[in-house]
């Protein structure tokens, strides 16, 4: 089973929330998940952190307000 | 990270599986694998969320955990939570407003007191507390920084006491910490009162309030940054932007950290450790390396397996008691334990040893059987993961050592195990694994000798008895309470009501002492009696079930026999009260030649009628009692307690 960046950053948003992965949208982001409030931005920030062995600045993290921002963020750092 | 994103994204489904298949041990293996591989916010709260189903199905011992504080920890609270179900805790966690300690700890109608935490974890910051100390140190006068120190200690003794005043709450306090950099530079190794020195003063006077204020317990937080490395701890920036100085890295082992102390406070510990031998207490296998082969003690490798024997005998210092399950040939290896010059632990420090080719799991169970422990009570040590597994899987009650692969490790891995932690520890404690060795060497004897005559002559028992002092009165009443086995009455005094009844002249109150060959067993027994119109009346006899079996009663009725005739006693008068646990002593009067003198109605000491309760009596004239010659008793009695009491 091989997964996508894209599905393991859904993991670790989905999980943070305490939701299913399949109610995490590709669009998804703070505005459409009433959940992701700043605190589980830190929660989130800290995890993609953890998980994908990178560190994030002040300003990435405010970047990463979308799934697919995230995903985009750690496609940029992997380069 | 190391592990790859496919095993994790397994790791998960199979624990999903597992939990809903109803298989929660399994489920909490896979979890606890998932943790070891990722331990962020995401999965710990992925873990909790399982275990809300599953913590129905297994034992928790829940807490309730108040966290005040000077900075963001919001995220380390799933991480506490996660690794507390997977250690066996169950967890409710409310955070403190942001800076809101003083207020929290020092308010009776706040929303601390509301909660009723079981503990109170006080996480302060130097630059929070003490900012000056912190940011304008070389600004300060020496006589501004002890006013500093003065007025943040005082601050902080303020706090603990209000919220000791008004509860037993345990409480885990952060000592203060010092910058990664002082503000003195090199300068600050040498000077007079430097920043370290000053922000170490107040700890200091932490320390002097958690010595005399029960249930504080310090947390040393520049201790546990040490161990991890200050620069890799810290991050500024967060400092700067939400508040929180740690890097995501440090979360999990501030987490780690707090459950060294939840362990102890939840009675979450283990009491025995049992040990594997090759490859865990030394390098290689002794059934082919031979004795000369295996490594332990000198240079690389026996360093990591003397290392890891050193931690084993720090925690039998601390009343950990230790055992051995081996496969391995039993001859061949206690030769290796008792004479190999490398070796740390030898045997006489072991209070159970499984050395055979059976599973592991029923050597655990023999063990736990021979100790008189819960299966839950023993931790499992064994460098093996099969034979970890084969543990977890039978016996999930026992809590498992994880050994890293390279035995390097191993010692800190021991070393880390919250398990072992104890917040306070009596004598009494310090002399438990020593205590319990002593048992294993006599149930050898017993069983290398022919007869149980030959097994007392060869313990070499000495057998002191001795009226009750002030020293000794505390122990006497301890032993009273404690005893359910050898106890013939139940009845129980303190000992202010033993020092009025030795007031008053018609009581005795003997205690005794009991060493052998093996070992010194200190006060094991306590007898109480009244001497009344020529008899004396049993009121209570205990003895510890750490002499149980070796004729130690016989040598206490003896002395007691030997007062009772030495004042003109003819006749020793006993009750019996049965109870659920007290069988060991049922044919005790009988056995020395008593006769039953209720007729089989019951009445207890005070003469009211006891249903169950019987009455024994000894003619002292016609039955004396004779001390057993493998005894060595040696009475030292004041002939009145008033002469005791003066030397006083």
């Amino acid at each position: 089973m091989l997964t996508t960046l894209l599905d393991d950053a859904r993991r670790v948003v989905a999980d943070v929330l305490g939701l299913p992965a399949e109610q995490i949208g590709d669009d998804a982001s703070q505005e459409t998940l009433a959940g992701w409030d700043s605190l589980q931005h830190l929660n989130i920030a800290l995890s993609i952190e953890t998980r994908f062995g990178v560190s994030l600045s002040p300003a990435e993290i405010e970047s990463m307000r979308s799934l697919r921002a995230i995903v985009e963020l750690l496609e940029a750092k992997r380069r | 990270m190391n592990v790859p994103a496919e095993a994790v994204e397994q790791l998960r489904s199979r624990a999903v599986a597992a939990a809903d298949a109803g298989a929660v041990h399994e489920a909490r293996r896979l979890l606890a694998e998932l943790w070891q591989a990722c331990p962020s916010p995401a999965t710990a709260q992925f873990i909790v969320t399982r275990y809300q189903t599953l913590r129905e199905q297994l034992s928790l011992t829940p807490l309730r955990v108040a966290i005040e504080r000077t900075f963001t920890l919001e995220p380390v609270v799933p991480l506490l939570r996660a690794k507390g179900y997977l250690n066996g805790l169950d967890l409710a966690v409310r955070v403190g407003g942001f800076d809101a300690v003083a207020s929290e700890l020092m308010d009776p109608a706040g929303p601390l007191d509301a909660y009723q935490p079981d503990v109170v974890i006080v996480a302060v910051q130097t630059r929070s507390i003490a900012p000056d100390l912190w940011s304008r140190f070389s600004l300060l006068s020496p006589s501004q920084v002890d006013e500093a120190i003065e007025r943040v200690s005082a601050q902080l003794h303020g706090w603990i006491r209000s919220y000791r005043s008004r509860s037993n709450a345990h409480l885990i306090v952060h000592t203060l910490d010092t910058p990664v950099f002082t503000s003195g530079g090199l300068l600050d190794v040498t000077a007079q009162l430097s920043q370290r020195e000053a922000i170490g003063r107040i700890n200091a006077s932490l320390r002097e309030v958690a010595a005399t204020t029960p249930g504080v317990h310090l947390l040393d937080y520049d201790g546990l940054t040490a161990r991890f490395g200050r620069l890799a701890w810290e991050d500024p920036v967060r400092w700067a932007t939400v508040r929180m100085p740690l890097t995501a890295e440090s979360l999990p082992h501030l987490a780690d950290e707090w459950l060294r102390y939840l362990h102890p406070i939840a009675g979450r510990v283990a009491k025995v450790l049992v040990c594997d031998l090759d490859n865990t207490l030394w390098g290689g296998v002794l059934g082919e390396d031979g004795a000369d082969g295996i490594a332990v003690g000198g240079d690389h490798p026996g360093a990591s397996f003397q290392a890891l024997q050193r931690a084993i005998l720090d925690l039998y210092h601390r009343g950990i008691i230790l055992a051995i399950s081996s496969k391995n040939d039993a001859a061949e290896a206690m030769a290796v334990l008792a004479d190999h010059p490398g070796m740390v632990l030898r045997p006489e420090h072991f209070a159970a040893v499984r050395i055979n080719w059976n599973d592991k799991a029923t050597s655990l169970r023999e063990i736990a059987a021979e100790l008189n422990v819960g299966i839950d009570a023993l931790a499992f040590l064994d460098d093996n993961p099969h034979e970890r597994e084969w543990i977890r899987s039978q016996l999930p009650e026992v809590w498992v050592v994880d050994l890293p692969d390279d035995p390097a490790g191993y010692e800190r891995a021991l070393r880390q195990q919250p398990v072992f932690e104890r917040l306070a520890l009596t004598d009494e404690d310090r002399r438990r694994g020593a205590m319990y060795a002593e048992q294993r060497r006599r149930r050898d004897l017993e069983q290398s000798c022919q007869t149980l005559e030959d097994y007392y002559r060869s313990l070499g028992l000495v057998v002191e008895v001795e009226e009750a002092g002030p020293d000794t009165r505390e122990r006497a009443a301890q032993l009273l309470a404690k005893t359910n086995q050898f106890n013939l009455t139940g009845r129980r005094f303190t000992s202010q009501e033993l020092a009025a009844m030795q007031e008053r002249d018609d009581a005795l109150v003997l205690i005794t002492r009991v060493r052998d060959r093996f070992g010194d067993s200190g006060i094991v027994g306590v007898i109480v009696v009244r001497l009344q119109d020529a008899r004396c009346h049993i009121d209570a006899f205990v003895m510890s079930c750490r002499v149980i079996g070796r004729t130690v009663e016989t040598a206490m009725l003896a002395a007691l026999a030997e007062q009772a005739a030495g004042r003109g006693i003819r006749a020793l008068t006993g009750v019996f009260v049965p109870t659920a646990r007290n069988a060991p002593a049922r044919d005790f009067y009988a056995r020395h030649g008593f006769a039953r003198a209720d007729d089989g109605v019951g009445v207890s000491s005070e003469g009211s009628a006891d249903p169950g309760a019987e009455v024994w009596e000894l003619d002292l004239v016609a039955r004396p009692i004779e001390c057993p010659e493998w005894i060595d008793l040696i009475v030292r009695l004041s002939p009145t307690v008033s002469e005791e009491a003066c030397r006083c």
